[in-house]
């Protein structure tokens, strides 16, 4: 072999070393990241509320299992979860959402907090939609609808094969692409995607709990559906009471010359006009 | 140009102590909602006039009330909005 031989030979090889290893390391950074979906969450709590709540929600998708919370909870969690929450970031990251919406195939994991207490419960959810060829752009993406019926409200989806994902804000999944956007036919409840983005890896749990996992109330979606519905007709004093043991707890707003009670009595009206998502409850 | 500057701070530094002076942090939690309401909110149990300062889940059970409250507040206006994923 002569040098030219050589010299060539060593090459070809030095260029499968480079090519091997930058195949390996696209590989395994590819293995790091997940998809990171930004929507823009728009409700109305109240069926006379005026003007809709809007809020970001945040899904993490990796396979099938994915994670979808509100942008300000997932805020909270995280100055809960490092130790440098003030109890005044309670207010600027409020939401009334406080859920985790977890996914693992076709069983969802779900946790809020109602007063005091955290609840969980799993459901196996297999969404019967029924596709349909109308089609539109949203949000640049190429859409088809699909509809379907779940927590007592017809749902109209629009998803998208150009991101062949199968997942969606709140609890929605199960279409050939991802969820671009859903409403529900009252338009009381819409969630629209704002970005998509490649994110790294991370555990696709909360970062902070309110309670120990023993220390959570284990229950099914009707149970707590009827907990929620009955915790948002109490008044606020009723609210603040639950669990005391000294009885009715008030709250006043203080300072100056007067101090101010803040009363909000039990109002039929609140249970009528109560809003929840999932409304199929007994 | 010094002046414009040590005022401005001098205000600045004025403008926080009044909003974290005006709670008793042992008794009552700071409040607000923006375009709606601000103040320090305590709770008293049963008959009680003592103030106490609320738990979290009692701060967020009143902030909860006070913003449904405010039917002409827009929850556009304090949405906030995440960078990075």
């Amino acid at each position: 072999m002569n040098l030219k031989d050589k010299l060539f030979g060593r090459r070809n090889f030095l260029v499968l070393v480079v090519a091997f290893i930058l195949f390996v390391f696209e590989s395994q950074s590819q293995d790091d990241k997940m998809t990171g979906v930004l929507y823009m969450t728009t409700f109305n709590l109240s069926k006379n509320q005026e003007i809709p709540f809007q809020e970001y929600s945040v899904l993490y998708v990796d396979g099938d299992k994915s994670l979808y919370q509100v942008y300000v909870v997932m805020k909270l969690d995280s100055l809960r979860a490092n130790g440098t929450y003030q109890q005044t970031d309670l207010g600027t990251y409020f939401s009334y959402n406080e859920y985790e919406i977890r996914r693992n195939g076709s069983v969802i994991s779900y946790t809020e907090p109602i007063g005091e207490d955290e609840y969980s419960y799993e459901e196996n959810l297999t969404f019967n939609w029924e596709l349909s060829n109308e089609s539109k752009v949203i949000k640049d993406y190429n859409c088809k609808k699909a509809t379907v019926t779940y927590g007592g409200r017809e749902w109209i989806a629009w998803y998208t094969t150009e991101i062949a994902i199968d997942a969606g804000p709140y609890k929605f999944n199960g279409l050939p692409g991802l969820i671009v956007k859903v409403t529900d036919s009252t338009n009381s409840f819409d969630f629209e995607i704002e970005r998509v983005q490649e994110v790294v890896k991370k555990p696709l749990k909360k970062l902070f709990y309110r309670k120990l996992e023993a220390n959570r109330i284990i229950t099914n979606r009707s149970t707590f559906n009827t907990l929620k519905f009955n915790y948002n007709t109490l008044s606020l004093s009723e609210k603040l009471s639950l669990g005391s043991s000294t009885g009715n707890v008030k709250v006043s707003m203080v300072g100056g010359d007067s101090t101010e009670e803040i009363t909000s009595l039990r109002d039929n009206n609140r249970a009528k006009n109560l809003n929840l998502i999932e409304i199929d409850h007994p | 140009m010094k002046k414009v500057l040590l005022t401005l701070a001098l205000f600045g530094f004025g403008a926080c102590m009044v909003a974290t002076a005006q709670c008793n942090n042992l008794t009552s939690s700071y409040i607000t909602i923006p375009g709606c309401v601000s103040g320090c909110f305590s709770v008293h149990y049963g008959s009680s006039l003592i103030d106490y300062k609320p738990t979290d889940s009692q701060y967020n059970a009143i902030v909860a009330d006070l913003r449904s409250r405010c039917s002409t507040f827009s929850g556009r206006a304090n949405i906030l909005a995440p960078g990075t994923l």
